[in-house]
């Protein structure tokens, strides 16, 4: 056996979803064999014993990684059923990337489909929001940009400009009031939104991760702003195409009103100097 | 910033790169859980080895701690994923990564762990012992040579704990060791707890160790507390460093004389003093066994 096959079979024992003993059990005694092989134990403690301390180690330290990074999908669903969801999302999703980090990164989607999020299918919707609050907290760093950046932009320029938002900016969806249920805390089931509620998640100027409600149009017009679409498509979204005058010159007061505003909470970027 | 001194250069390249380990002092491992009282200007002993993959692309709170603290403190990145004995192609993009952020805090040298993390796409997040095989060994030192010519600097391998052994091995541990550094050029970190934590789990003499490790390629000591887990030390960094291994270390010092050294706490992390505490007994003890080794 060559140095990678060596490597095979140690990872695959000690990520199998049974202790290594019971892996090595149920592939029979070829594997076990292979096992006493290569692998060193003594009166103490045999091979496979010492293996399964690594199998160990390897699902706590996930488990416990993705309780920080969803502690309140976590809490919700209690210590057992946890470690039941991180049990299946291991054998789906194990790590593939350098960094701890990453590690959750599949989870809200794999929530969604797993008997844990069926039970309570806004559960998904907060690991959702909690990822794009960690993506946020740890996203790098960006300036935003200053409101004095717009002075001498000539009107003319104005329905091409395009604008950015810093690095971690995300929208998160959901039925339930998942704002409201933030600031409770509990792990009682959130309330029922009015229709799908938006949240703009971002990490503002004091690295602090913040969210926010966004109402009605605005969403539609965040979504093109930080998607870098040209500010007259910005406006659109809050008047469309082939309304009057005075509905554009409205809308127009309207996107101005809400650029204004990410710039004030430290989300918009401007990606070239305007002129 | 502070700049280590001392460390013989190579050549006269523009980038200059240390062949040699500077002394730095005695230091701690930098932890979320100390930023404010160092920040606060608590002291933190004399230098501080920051975990590489808490600040590689990352930005925010953890990034601005680092630079503030790289401000008033020289420093180390000490890696735990580069995987240098695996078998899947290094990842690239974790060296750009590793290789921007030495750029920005200018380490006094990067380190990581002589082992393996992880096969076919896949990592574990821990550090997995070797078969210590001359495949394994041919493995290590070309995929060191790779690093440092990537990173343009020397690498600093660490020896880690380890809880099953290898009956295909065909060399020790310690011999493994010394010949990836005298074949590769690395430097070592010579973890003191983890020889002890695996002379215990393993049944050898950890003063073994000693005489086979090449003293000029020792460029920096560990120090931690492991737990038990039935027969097994597990290292766990998680309880002070042990009488056995503080003694260890007073070999280690006799032996390899003057290397920077470092306490570890990363589970149950107790107040910067207790730390602290622990790196003013690494330095006392190097200071003692230094002036009797130096009339």
């Amino acid at each position: 056996m060559n140095l990678r096959e060596v490597q095979e079979l140690f990872f695959g024992l000690i990520t199998a979803p049974e202790s290594v003993p019971k892996t090595l059990e149920a592939r029979g005694e070829t594997a076990r064999e292979a096992v006493e092989r290569i692998f060193a134990g003594d009166e103490r403690m045999r091979s496979e014993e010492r293996l399964d301390a690594y199998a160990n180690m390897y699902f706590f330290r996930l488990r416990d990684v993705l309780a920080e990074d969803f502690e309140r999908t976590a809490a919700v669903l209690g210590e057992a059923r946890w470690h039941n969801l991180v049990t299946d999302y291991l054998l789906v999703h194990p790590p593939a990337r350098w960094s701890l980090r990453w590690a959750g990164e599949a989870l809200p989607a794999f929530l969604r489909g797993h008997a844990c999020g069926a039970e309570g299918p806004w559960l998904a919707d907060v690991a959702a929001l909690e990822w794009a609050r960690n993506e946020a907290f740890q996203a790098v760093d960006a300036d935003a940009m200053h409101v004095d950046e717009l002075v001498d932009v000539h009107p003319e320029s104005w329905p091409t400009l395009t604008f950015g938002a810093v690095p971690g900016t995300a929208l998160t969806s959901s039925g339930w009031d998942l704002a409201g249920w933030w600031i409770g805390g509990g792990t009682e089931p959130p309330a029922e939104a009015a229709g799908s509620q938006v949240l703009l998640v971002w990490r503002d100027a004091a690295d602090d991760v913040r969210h926010e409600v966004l109402r009605g149009e605005e969403t539609e017009a965040v979504r093109r702003l930080i998607a870098g679409a040209p500010f007259a498509e910005v406006c659109e979204a809050f008047a469309p195409e082939g309304t009057g005058e005075a509905e554009a010159e409205e809308a127009g007061r309207k996107a101005v009103e809400l650029l204004l505003r990410l710039i004030e909470l430290g989300i918009a970027t401007l990606p070239e100097t305007p002129r | 910033m502070r700049r280590p001194e001392g460390g013989e250069r190579r050549g006269d390249r523009s980038e200059e790169v240390l062949t040699r380990a500077p002394f730095l002092g005695h230091g701690l491992g930098l932890r979320r859980e100390h930023y404010a009282a160092i920040l606060a200007g608590e002291p933190a002993g004399d230098w501080l080895e920051a975990i590489s993959e808490n600040y590689m692309g990352v930005g925010g709170r953890a990034r601005a701690v680092l630079l503030a603290v790289r401000e008033r403190y020289p420093m180390t990145l000490h890696g735990v994923s580069l995987g240098i004995g695996g078998t899947d192609p290094i990842d690239e993009g974790y060296l750009d990564a590793l290789k921007a952020l030495a750029a920005e805090v200018e380490p006094a040298w990067v380190s990581d762990h002589l082992c393996w993390t992880g096969v076919g796409g896949r990592t574990s997040h821990d550090l997995l012992p070797l078969p210590y095989t001359e495949e394994s060994l041919a493995n290590v030192v070309s995929r060191v040579a790779h690093v440092q010519e990537r990173l343009g600097r020397i690498l600093v391998l660490e020896n880690v704990s380890s809880y099953v052994g290898y009956r295909v091995s065909t060399m020790p541990e310690w011999e493994f060791v010394a010949e990836v550094a005298r074949r590769s050029g690395c430097g070592l970190l010579f973890d003191v707890n983890n020889v002890f934590v695996s002379a215990t789990n393993h049944g050898f003499d950890p003063r073994t160790w000693l005489a086979a490790i090449p003293t000029e390629s020792v460029w920096q000591f560990h120090l931690a507390g492991p737990s038990e887990m039935g027969p097994l030390l597990v290292d766990t960094h998680d309880h002070p460093v042990r009488p056995e291994v503080w003694e260890l270390y007073r070999e280690a010092v006799r032996r390899f004389g003057e290397a920077s050294s470092l306490v570890e706490w990363d589970d149950h992390i107790p107040e910067l003093a207790v730390v602290r505490a622990e790196r003013d007994k690494a330095a006392a003890i190097a200071r003692e066994i230094l002036a009797e080794v130096r009339p």
